[in-house]
């Protein structure tokens, strides 16, 4: 699967490649800027056999396929080329579900506070 | 871009340098591995008063000192009769982008838009690039950040996803790369292409904006307590917060202020490791950072790093994961301060040693931090247990195992420091200067001995051990 399969199917979207993205759409693009063995000297193993890449998000300059070639205009106002992986790409991040754990270092803490021991 | 690409630019670098921070780093060489440090960290130009002018015009700078007495008296509560120290921390947090690294961004900011820079580059994974983008954005300049992200499976701390999102939010055009060093060829690319300014972490300028944070952390505990602190404990990477505070410290004449580094213990995990970089649970304020950049601070994107912790550090603790997470809770729980982990490492470790020294004496934490969504513990910690790592409680008997096992503490008197020997980070320094091939016997020993803050002699004796 490819790095952009597997980024829209990880968020249940359905992928739709080669359907054309309008102009003006906020997008997230790819650039492979070294190819997996072709990384620097001296990087351990396991990165040397992964390629180097570099994302950014802009507004797409013209309509483009999903997954094909685009060229965006970045916030800095630079033309940036790259891959479509990503339409209107969200920052989806969050505060999280406690874990165990760290919910019985918060109720010890609650209990200290309220003098229960 | 291609293999052919990424040697041109790097065999330009140091054209590329020059041209992108406007200033001649060879004017302070001499030959060999000596330089003139305070000939570099005179070249900002500005008086200390001047800066916090420049600071004040950007709203940055001038934070409360908040005394955390509800933790100090928890601490009391299990110390030693007599002991128990005053815990304050500098609410840094206050700042335009939510960091000290505002102070740092600052001056970066100015110096471009006095030289006339368009923009502004920085290579970061931290929250500098939320502060270039605030700072450039004040000065209506542009901005882009240059930041370290995801693994080859596409996955990324939350933290970082966060750190991001802050600096598109402030303007910045944000390069997310995947794991490794080329992040400073992508650096040296973007400088020149766009003949921005280079607003690396490590200038003068970025150094000299963290030195208002120590003068007005002895100003502030001088008005409030009558006396200088004991100690103040500074989160430590790079070595910016250690070195520029210290710097401000001693400005203000408070020279006897024991400076404590703080970081949290990633040992054993590779920083360019693509398994390894989302097996930690911190993005900087690491042993992954300290160790290295005490040992060899010109490891850096510019021909010097201003920032040189040997030459201030009394003191080098690490604390670990749990703690710091643990720590976290108890700052917004017991002070009703929800901050985030860069300052809560050394709270971490402030609250170990505030129980180990008498009741009269202060101890300060340096930062706090913005905190929200993927910077809270309940992220990290979901995504750690996402990539593998075991999330347990446990007591101070066991402090887990970087990128396999996190143990959270349940209890304040169960938090630990461990002690990293300067001895030995001074001999790595020495050992690595000697093996530099730039070693000159002659010109470079009061040098070495003022970077590790011993004696001529003790660098005499490492450069001709066999260690």
């Amino acid at each position: 699967m490819s790095t952009s399969d597997r980024h829209a199917s990880e968020k249940g979207e359905k992928i739709e490649i080669g359907r054309i993205v309008p102009a003006g759409t906020h997008v997230e693009v790819v650039r492979e800027i070294l190819a997996a063995g072709q990384r620097a000297p001296g990087v351990p193993e396991d990165t040397a056999h992964t390629p180097y890449r570099v994302r950014t998000r802009g507004i797409l300059v013209e309509e483009t396929p999903m997954f094909g070639q685009a060229t965006v205009l970045t916030p800095a106002g630079r033309l940036y080329t790259g891959r479509i992986i990503l339409e209107s790409p969200p920052d989806n991040h969050s505060f999280g579900r406690r874990h165990p754990a760290l919910l019985e270092a918060i109720t010890s803490i609650h209990g200290v506070l309220r003098g229960e021991r | 871009m291609s293999r052919l690409h990424y040697e041109s630019i790097t065999s330009c670098k140091n054209e590329i340098l020059r041209t992108s921070t406007g200033l001649d780093y060879s004017q302070f060489e001499g030959g060999s591995l000596a330089f003139d440090y305070e000939g570099l960290m005179k070249s900002v130009g500005l008086t200390l008063q001047e800066i916090a002018r420049v600071q004040q015009d950007s709203g940055v700078g001038d934070t409360p000192l908040l005394e955390l007495t509800r933790l100090t008296e928890l601490v009391r509560s299990h110390a030693p009769s007599g002991m128990g120290a005053r815990i304050f921390i500098k609410d840094e947090a206050v700042n335009p982008s939510g960091s000290f690294k505002d102070r740092r961004a600052s001056l970066s900011a100015h110096a471009a838009k006095q030289a006339g820079y368009p923009g502004l580059v920085a290579a970061t994974s931290g929250n500098y690039g939320a502060a270039v983008a605030a700072q450039a954005a004040r000065l209506g300049l542009r901005s882009i950040i240059v930041q370290e992200m995801y693994d080859s499976h596409d996955r990324a701390q939350p933290e970082i996803l966060e750190k991001g999102r802050k600096c598109e939010a402030l303007g910045a055009e944000v390069l997310r790369a995947t794991v490794g060093p080329e992040l400073f060829y992508l650096l040296l690319a973007t400088l020149q292409e766009t003949g921005y300014f280079n607003a690396s972490l490590y200038t003068p300028f970025s150094i000299a904006g963290i030195e208002t944070l120590g003068f007005e952390i002895a100003e502030q505990v001088r008005c409030r307590t009558g006396r200088d602190p004991y100690a103040v404990l500074a989160t430590h990477a790079g070595g910016g917060m250690v070195t520029g505070t210290a710097r401000g410290l001693h400005a203000a004449g408070a020279t006897d202020v024991r400076i404590i580094g703080v970081s949290v213990d990633l040992a054993g995990l590779h920083m360019a490791s693509d398994r390894d970089f989302n097996r930690k649970s911190f993005t900087t304020g690491h042993t992954g950072f300290s160790v290295p950049f005490t040992t060899w601070p010109d490891r850096v994107d510019v021909p010097r790093n201003a920032a040189r912790s040997l030459r201030y550090l009394d003191d080098l603790l690490t604390v670990s994961q749990g703690e710091v997470f643990f720590a976290t809770e108890l700052l917004a729980r017991a002070e009703g301060l929800e901050r985030g982990p860069a300052g809560n490492t050394s709270l971490a470790a402030a609250l170990v040693l505030a129980a180990q020294l008498p009741r009269e004496e202060i101890i300060v934490v340096t930062e706090t931090e913005y905190t929200g969504a993927g910077k809270s513990p309940s992220a990290q910690l979901e995504f750690a247990a996402r990539m593998g790592v075991e999330v347990v409680n446990g007591g101070p008997e066991d402090s887990g195992r970087p990128g396999e096992k996190i143990v959270i503490p349940t209890r304040l008197e169960d938090l630990r420091v461990r002690r990293v020997p300067l001895d030995g980070l001074r001999r790595a320094y020495l050992l690595r200067a000697r093996e530099s091939g730039f070693y000159d016997a002659e010109l470079d020993v009061a040098f070495l001995a003022a970077e590790t803050r011993t004696t001529p002699d003790f660098v005499r004796d490492v450069m001709s051990s066999d260690g």
